[in-house]
This record gives structure tokens, C-alpha cells and sequence, in this order.
């Protein structure tokens, strides 16, 4: 096939696929119109679920990136039998029906659950509460920081750490002072890519908190209770504030690199 | 004193067998031997950085073959030279140093006050060498770990170097394993020369 031909073909289907996922999502936006958006971030309702959502994922996230910068560590560094079924188990949730996740979490710690029959005593039962919703988008999108992490400390070289180990550094400090600076641009997206995950999640929040409601519940809500034109306005404003987020830290991170 | 008994070292698709072999204390041990032939897997043994399975490792008079890296005082520079990327040429070198008298005294010692302000991803591969070096010494080890460290200079600037690096050692009774691919190296004189191939060991001969 001729060069030209070639470049035609690859650039029309990388524009398909910008198309592609663009257009729903700026079709929705500009229905809802600017007007629609700033009406539904003076609701108190949804302003209320905008907040719970963005707290909730970072909360989510911060608590991916403490147990889950260790776990990429082993996972990156550390051969054992059995890495492959670990690995296959972390991916899990990325790959089967998240709804079923919420089904899962319900069994192991709702309220009948042994595990939830002792944590809803003391105000850390899952269902309708904050925590649920932090549990739920943790459990969903934690594997795409853990993959994520594991990828850019795997792509430090050891040898890196090996010569920082014989100018004076105990393992754990060689891995603070080299291996987590060096990869952390990667960790960075990692988490960014997590945090929008978390902020997108309804499948597993629907079922395990459907109060107090996230965004994503929120418009689904008014969708079925009053119809698209009541839900427009709530979807389009997640999607305004998640976008603003993402282009934040592309920003902050375009500025720390200039 | 570098004195190794009967060390080995498994590493994927590779062992090294058996090696036993004495540096004296300030002296010098030229290793050579073919690509892939060992050099480098007991070069980090020794350092600690790759896991042994039999034999013992005493350095300057103490048994380390169960101490961690950073407890066995020994410099490790690689031909690659492993700088860290996310730090200037200056904090390289004073990374590991104990004081601040060992990273200035490196720096007269070495040509490296040019490049302290370049970051490090603009250095050549010679001046990456060089600072990977003077980051060793600022370390004051008592053994120094040499992966064909001057690989990447050129010929005037390599053997200057050599000379200076290893009077330095001497001078502050460091003891060197060299290893090396140049011949000129290879026939330095007072030294311990140690052949290694396929994994194997040997002392053919100290010039004296």
C-alpha cells in the first residue's frame, strides 16, 4: 500500500476514534449548556453529590496510593511462584460487570455479613454510608493504580538501586530516595487515571450506597425519576469538574517539567 | 584486603563457580575475561547487590558475607555508570558521602566542576563515568568496585583518569577490583590479575 494511502488510512481512523469518544460526551455538555451547568452547581443536591464524589475519590485514591505503592513495589521487584494468579486476582475487578463487585461487597461486608455485622455497630457499615462509596470505587479502580505504579517502578532500574544500596542506603531508603522519585511521574497518571475512574463509578456504588448519592447515582436518579432533559444538566456538570481535575494535573505537571 | 573462599552465585541462565582469590589490603586486582564470561555477577557479589549461594566474602578484615550492601563499605561503579536522573551532578556525588571534606576533596581530585551544573541527562558517557567515579570515592569506601569505569572516556583522558583513581585508592588504602577490556589495563604492573570465563575464576599470575 502507498506510503500516502497508509497515512490517510491511519489518520482517518485515529480521527473515527477521537470522534468516537468525544462526541457523546460533548454532545451531552453542550445540551445541557452553560446555563444548565451553572444551574446545577447551584443546587444544593447536586453541588452536595459533586463533593461527596471528588472527596470520595480522592480518599479512595489516597488509599490506593499508600497500600497499593508497596504491593506494585513487590509485584515490580520481587519474582515468587504464584505472581501470575496474584496479578490475575489484583486485575479482576477491571474486568467483570462492576455491579457484580457492589453483589460481592454486599456478601462479604454488608449488613448480614459476619465482617459487616461487626464493623455497622461502630459506624463502619458500607451500605448507604460514605464509606460504602469509598470502599466500592477503591475496590473497582485500585488495580489501575497498582498496574499503573508496578509499570513505572518496573521501568527503574535495579541498578539504581543496587549503587544507591552501597553508597549508604537500607533498602527501604534507597527505594524513598531513587526508585519512588524516578517512577513518580508514572505513579502521578496512575493515580489521575484512578481518581477519574473513581469519580465515573456507578455500577458497584448503586448497589452498596445508593444514599447518600454520588454524581453518577444522582443523574441516573433524576433520569429515571424525571427524564434525560432533568438528568442533562447533573452529567454534564461531573463531566466539567472531572475535566477540570484532569487538566489541572496535566497542568501542575507540564509546569514542574518546564 | 579483599579475600573470597569458595563463592558462588546463581543468576538465571548463569553460575558463577567456586571462586576464591585474595586481594592484598591497597592493593589493586585486574579482572578480565571474555563478554557475559561472569566479571560483572562477581563484581556484585562481592558488593552485596546480587544474592550468593556458598562461599564466604571478607573485606578489609571483616567476614561480610552476611551484611547488607550499605554495611560493607564498598564503592561500586558500573561501566553504564547508573547515575540518578532525578538529581543534579553535585547531589550525585554527594549522595552517598559521609562528609562534606570527601565531596570537595573528589571534586579537585576529578574534572568534574564543569559539569555540577549540566543535568545529568545531558552528559556524555565519559562524563557520566567520571561523575559515577567521584561519586565512589566521595563515599570513602575501602574497597572500590571498578565495572570498566573508564570505558567511555577517551584514550588521554582514560589513562589520566586510571592513574589518578588508583593512586587515590592506594593513598587512602583502598583496595580495587578493576575489570576491563583494554589490554593496556590488563598489563598494569603490582597487580593481582584474575581471569574469569564461563563463570570460573582463575589466578593465573601477579605482576610484579
Amino acid at each position: 500500500m502507498p506510503r500516502v494511502l497508509l497515512s490517510a488510512v491511519a489518520t482517518l481512523a485515529a480521527s473515527l476514534l477521537v470522534l468516537a469518544l468525544v462526541l457523546p460526551v460533548g454532545t451531552l455538555v453542550a445540551g445541557a449548556g452553560l446555563g444548565g451547568v451553572l444551574r446545577a452547581l447551584a443546587d444544593r443536591e447536586v453541588l452536595q453529590s459533586l463533593l461527596l464524589t471528588v472527596v470520595g475519590a480522592t480518599v479512595a485514591t489516597a488509599l490506593a496510593v499508600a497500600g497499593g505503592t508497596p504491593l506494585a513495589y513487590i509485584l515490580a521487584r520481587t519474582p515468587f511462584r504464584g505472581r501470575a494468579v496474584v496479578e490475575a486476582l489484583l486485575e479482576l475487578p477491571l474486568v467483570i460487570p462492576h455491579p457484580v463487585i457492589g453483589m460481592a461487597l454486599l456478601l462479604a461486608m454488608g449488613r448480614n455479613s459476619p465482617l459487616g455485622s461487626l464493623l455497622a455497630p461502630i459506624g463502619l457499615g458500607i451500605v448507604n454510608s460514605p464509606l460504602g462509596i469509598v470502599v466500592a470505587m477503591l475496590v473497582v479502580s485500585a488495580p489501575l493504580y497498582v498496574f499503573g505504579a508496578r509499570e513505572s517502578i518496573a521501568r527503574v532500574d535495579e541498578r539504581l538501586e543496587s549503587v544507591a544500596r552501597t553508597l549508604g542506603d537500607d533498602r527501604w531508603s534507597a527505594v524513598r530516595r531513587v526508585t519512588l522519585p524516578i517512577a513518580r511521574n508514572g505513579m502521578v497518571s496512575a493515580a489521575t487515571g484512578m481518581w477519574a475512574r473513581c469519580t465515573s463509578e456507578f455500577g458497584a456504588i448503586v448497589l452498596v450506597a445508593y444514599h447518600p448519592r454520588v454524581a453518577s447515582v444522582l443523574a441516573y436518579d433524576r433520569y429515571v425519576t424525571y427524564g434525560l432533559r432533568d438528568a442533562l444538566p447533573v452529567a454534564a456538570a461531573l463531566v466539567c469538574v472531572a475535566l477540570c481535575v484532569l487538566l489541572l494535573v496535566r497542568l501542575a505537571r507540564r509546569a514542574e517539567r518546564a | 584486603m579483599i579475600r573470597i573462599t569458595s563463592l558462588t552465585a546463581r543468576v538465571p541462565g548463569f553460575v558463577l563457580h567456586d571462586a576464591t582469590f585474595t586481594v592484598p589490603a591497597g592493593g589493586v586486582a585486574v579482572v578480565t575475561g571474555p563478554t557475559g564470561a561472569g566479571k560483572t555477577t562477581l563484581l556484585e557479589t562481592i558488593a552485596g547487590v546480587r544474592p550468593h549461594s556458598a562461599g564466604t566474602i571478607a573485606l578489609h578484615g571483616t567476614d561480610v558475607t552476611l551484611l547488607p550492601p550499605e554495611a560493607r563499605c564498598v564503592g561500586l561503579v558500573y561501566q553504564a555508570a547508573w547515575l540518578f536522573p532525578h538529581l543534579s551532578v553535585h547531589d550525585n556525588i554527594a549522595y552517598g558521602a559521609r562528609r562534606v571534606d570527601s565531596v570537595t576533596d573528589v571534586m579537585h581530585l576529578l574534572p568534574v566542576h564543569a559539569l555540577l551544573a549540566r543535568p545529568v541527562a545531558t552528559l556524555s558517557g565519559g562524563e557520566r563515568q567520571l561523575v559515577a567515579i567521584a561519586r565512589a570515592l566521595a563515599r570513602e569506601p575501602h574497597t572500590l568496585l571498578l565495572d570498566e569505569p573508564f570505558a567511555a572516556m577517551d584514550s588521554t583522558l582514560r589513562a589520566t583518569i586510571r592513574s589518578v583513581v588508583l593512586e587515590w585508592a592506594a593513598t587512602h588504602g583502598m583496595t580495587t577490583m578493576l575489570v576491563t577490556h583494554d589490554p593496556s589495563e590488563a598489563l598494569l604492573t603490582g597487580v593481582t590479575q584474575l581471569r574469569v570465563e564461563g563463570g570460573v575464576v582463575t589466578q593465573p599470575m601477579t605482576c610484579n
